[in-house]
């Protein structure tokens, strides 16, 4: 109205002042023609029940239309799929969605690590760029939704009724549409411990994956290579397969273990209150007729530089974890049985799947890895499995869950990516007390082992490294360890793809980031409770 | 000349309800021409042509009704008309009124229809209307002659049948289907008022002659495919049973009766399935089947609660906006306070009707009143159900503002029948045929 004062002679101005003239007629002529009805006064009778309730009837049927086209002309806003239609295929020259902004998402912090452009096109900028790509996913006209912008997309978009604030703030928009906003998602990862990973793994293949195992908060989820959301490109889409930077190897990953497995293994064969003494002779141990018999990787070390190795002779299980013996878990492997080592594995996640994220309109999941069913005469494979070979396969998250399984005393949490899931326990992975002592075996392999790498002073690291030997190219290199080894708070699987030894590519990356999240406080913060 | 002045002062309501409706539309089209200086700073004085039109419209009915001394409602006709302006505005602004071409059809269906209510309601006043109950099966036969010759002459557009000229007879029906049911229940309302242990049970006689009648137009009209038409009047049928009956049974076999028209859709109806699935699902194929809902949608969230204002919106991006979808096209520019007032503008329409049915003494009136007035509420449900999504969409004009001149003509000759209606059966002398009614019942 006063901008009809202020522009006598713009049109908008003028139409606006009909239309108020116009609804203000509409009413008068509304009024004039209930207030004064002819009913009863020109025949003196009664109206008849039955016309007045089919009156009053058709009154509340178009009452209810009324309302239900409210919850579109009103509160569109709140249905996700009606305003990525708006935003997609309206013609208007402004789009009715503009003023729906999406919500962001953030690191437990508040780091913004994908925020809304108010451009159609491109609608989303992704200001850590590569670093988180594969968590937040990318939202794009040409290439879609993926990640998080597409398991979370309703509540991004539009309203997660959760609390009685978005109610409050769900009335207001309905009358003022310059601050519609959808919710914020709030990650429990660490955008600075990210960075760091990603800093140190952006030049190799790989993933890193850090969790709080007290209660399953992922802190660090990096695969590389990576892409940056914030500028897709089709070549993106034909990457070739080795590369494969879409994928999320945390996650999707699936590698063998190598020697990471065999903290599992002694646990296993722990639980069976089973703590064998094994003669471990440099020829190895054969399993099944007419098979390459099995060796420790020093025997081949000592071959390539033309010497002759004596072998670990008589190993119990705390030296053997110590010096990742081959020959000390096929043998332990065999032991146990085909059939009671792959259950066990199974009891332990494997061949199952994780949901990390419960969103609004998907979930992520995540594979654990597997483990094909064997039986106890299936020698040659049950001693490959027993090593973290063959046909056994898992993936980074998983080997980070377990790794924080056995620092917890075999209880578990579900790993979740969002703050606002709480926290979840699963079923108990191992006993408690096979989990206590093979924590202590594990810090000795880290303080006097093959992880000697990420032994630092003060954090008390126990772990475990692991070569996984591949087809083709070096072999991986595996890390998982967890910190302090008494109350650890923090979990952590790493792969290097193609990295050699885990000691020589895994070891260092995982040191590195334990001193920036000893930096960051979270090892301070242990003996206070809550970072 | 006493008489002529009281007529007069009788009438002052209409008049001032004439006033009020003419200046209000009188403001929205000031809209729209607003909205096209903007573009085209210049004026033709056949711009105006349609507002000057109605505007003698409304000083004509008036001087009808007042010269004819016309002792019926004061209130039907001028919300009537008030919905008729606004639909005329609205069709100005989708620019189905083409100003460059004054000839075409669509400039004439406005002035006809309220010519046709007009010269109905003269004929009809007095109670002379009751002699339609005469024409009960002839009304039977218009409809299925209609229908019939539009399945030998018509030619198909947009799922529903024209004839030449872009008339669409089925809509003419309605009237005739009227008169048919409340001729037909005058007659067997007894019958059907029949229970056995609260269930109804019309006697065989009833039900079988009913079925042969009610069949003929009901065969025609699926093998048009009208299935908007067969809901409406299905629906219209139940409701005059249970108001002429008082029993509501009838519902439920109304109900019952849904559900097998919903298997027989789902059956033979193809593209009935598909405006079914639509509606379950619109955004399962956005750009395809659910394009035109969720056009109209988007098209009423961007009109929010006041709307952008005639003229200033988009609405012609919706597809068939100027017909089935206008109320989409007034969500968008009127906001949805404008739906507000509109819906409540055929809620006193309605309410009139009802008010009509009620003062007529039980018999062919009565029902006819209702039948008339059901056929136009449930229409109206229909139509904006549809189109904001709350049922499936059934191919349903809006009553006096979608575009289509056969649906408005059809309308007001509805809208004559109920003016004469509630015109006194012998003029001011009331109290002896009141009395006269009394006996008969």
């Amino acid at each position: 109205m006063t901008s009809f004062l202020e522009q006598p002679d713009n049109p908008a101005a003028w139409i606006g002042l009909c239309k108020a003239v116009f609804f203000l007629l509409c009413v008068v002529y509304l009024w004039k023609a209930v207030r004064k009805t002819e009913t009863g006064r020109r025949t003196g009778r009664t109206r008849s029940r039955a016309y007045r309730m089919l009156f009053a009837v058709f009154c509340v049927l178009f009452g209810a239309v009324l309302v239900y086209q409210a919850t579109w002309q009103l509160a569109g806003f709140a249905r996700p799929d009606f305003v990525a239609f708006m935003e997609r295929y309206d013609k208007r020259p402004v789009n009715p969605a503009r003023d729906v902004q999406r919500g962001r998402i953030t690191d437990r912090r508040g780091v913004p690590l994908a925020v809304d452009r108010n451009d159609p096109l491109r609608p989303r900028a992704y200001p850590e760029g590569p670093v988180f790509a594969h968590v937040t996913g990318y939202l794009d006209e040409r290439y879609g939704r993926t990640g998080l912008e597409e398991a979370d997309h309703a509540y991004l978009s539009g309203y997660g009724f959760e609390s009685g604030d978005s109610w409050k703030q769900f009335g207001r928009n309905m009358f003022d549409r310059k601050e519609i906003r959808g919710s914020d998602l709030v990650l429990t990862l660490d955008a600075g411990l990210q960075r760091i990973a990603y800093e140190l793994m952006k030049e190799r293949t790989g993933a890193v994956v850090m969790l709080d195992p007290r209660n399953g908060a992922v802190l660090v989820m990096v695969s590389t290579p990576s892409f940056d959301p914030n500028n897709l490109q089709p070549a993106l889409f034909r990457a070739d397969p080795d590369r494969a930077p879409l994928l999320n190897r945390a996650l999707q990953g699936l590698y063998p273990p190598g020697s990471t497995v065999k903290p599992l293994v002694a646990a296993i064969a722990l639980g069976r209150n089973l703590r064998p003494v094994y003669d471990c002779p440099a020829a190895g141990i054969t399993a099944g007729t007419g098979n390459q018999p099995i060796r420790d990787h020093e025997y081949y070390q000592y071959r390539k530089d033309g010497k002759v190795w004596p072998g670990h002779g008589r190993l119990d299980m705390r030296e053997a974890l110590q010096k990742s013996s081959n020959v000390y878990f096929a043998r332990l492997g065999l032991d146990l049985g085909g059939a009671a080592l792959t259950g066990r594995l199974e009891t332990m996640g494997l061949n199952g799947r994780w949901t990390v994220f419960r969103g609004s309109s998907g979930e992520i999941r995540t594979s654990a890895g597997s483990v094909p069913p064997l039986n106890d005469d299936d020698k040659a494979r049950t001693a490959q499995v027993a090593i973290g070979q063959g046909a056994l396969v898992v993936t980074p998250m998983h080997m980070a869950l377990l790794a924080g399984a056995i620092g917890r005393g075999g209880a578990a949490w579900r790993p979740r990516l969002a703050e606002r899931e709480p926290p979840e326990p699963l079923n108990p992975l191992m006993p408690a007390e096979a989990a206590r002592t093979l924590t202590g075996m594990m810090r000795d392999a880290v303080h006097r082992g093959t992880g000697i790498g990420a032994d630092i002073p003060g954090l008390r690291v126990a772990g475990k490294t692991g070569t996984a030997q591949t087809p083709r190219g070096d072999d991986h290199s595996w890390f998982i360890c967890f910190a302090p080894a008494e109350d650890p708070v923090i979990a952590m699987a790493v792969i290097v793809e193609h990295g050699g030894y885990g000691s020589r590519s895994a070891v260092p990356v995982t040191a590195e980031l334990l001193r920036a999240a000893e930096k960051a406080g979270y090892f301070r913060a242990a003996s206070e409770g809550q970072p | 000349m006493s008489r002529k002045t009281s007529t007069w002062q009788d009438r002052k309501q209409e008049r001032v309800l004439l006033t009020w409706a003419g200046m209000a539309v009188l403001t929205a089209y000031l809209m729209p021409m607003a909205a096209r200086w903007a573009h085209v700073p210049v004026f033709q004085w056949q711009d105006w042509l349609p507002l000057a039109g109605y505007v003698l419209s409304l000083f004509v009915a008036h001087a009808w009704f007042v010269t004819t001394r016309f002792a019926g409602d004061r209130i039907l006709f001028p919300t009537v008309l008030f919905l008729a302006g606004l639909g005329m505005v609205v069709q100005v602004r989708m620019g189905t009124l083409a100003f460059d071409d004054p000839s075409a059809w669509a400039h004439f269906a406005l002035p006809a229809g309220f010519v046709v209510a007009l010269v109905v309601t003269g004929a009809l006043k007095k109670g002379r209307v009751n002699r339609l109950e005469g024409l009960t099966m002839a009304s039977l036969a218009v409809s299925v002659l209609l229908l019939g010759a539009v399945l030998v002459l018509g030619s198909r557009f947009r799922g529903a049948v024209y004839l030449a000229g872009g008339i669409n007879p089925t809509e003419f029906i309605k009237p005739f289907m009227a008169i048919f049911l409340a001729g037909f229940i005058t007659l067997f309302g007894k019958d059907f008022a029949n229970t056995v242990a609260g269930v109804p049970a019309p006697s065989f006689r009833a039900v079988l002659t009913f079925a042969v009648l009610w069949g003929m137009p009901m065969a025609l009209l699926v093998l048009q495919r009208d299935l908007g038409l067969i809901l409406l009047l299905n629906i219209t049928l139940l409701l005059l049973l249970v108001m002429a009956t008082g029993r509501w049974g009838y519902l439920l076999l109304g109900i019952g009766g849904c559900l097998l028209l919903g298997v027989a859709v789902f059956l033979f109806f193809p593209h009935g399935k598909a405006r079914f699935d639509v509606w379950l699902e619109p955004f399962a194929d956005p750009t395809g089947k659910g394009w035109q809902i969720l056009q109209g949608l988007s098209a009423m969230f961007s009109g929010g609660w006041w709307g952008t204002g005639l003229g200033t919106g988009s609405p012609t991006v919706i597809p068939i906006a100027a017909s089935d979808f206008i109320y989409a096209a007034m969500g968008e520019e009127l906001g949805i306070v404008g739906c507000g007032i509109l819906m409540i503008l055929y809620l006193v329409v309605f309410y009139r009707g009802f008010a009509i049915a009620d003062h007529q003494p039980a018999g062919f009136g009565r029902h006819l009143a209702a039948a008339l007035t059901m056929l136009l509420a449930v229409q109206t449900l229909m139509n904006i159900g549809g189109v904001t999504k709350a049922i499936p969409v059934t191919g349903i004009t809006l009553p006096f503002i979608s575009h289509g001149g056969s649906s408005l003509v059809s309308s007001f000759l509805m809208i004559g029948m109920l003016l004469a209606l509630s015109d006194p059966a012998t003029g001011r002398a009331k109290g002896s045929s009141r009395k006269s009614r009394r006996r008969k019942r």
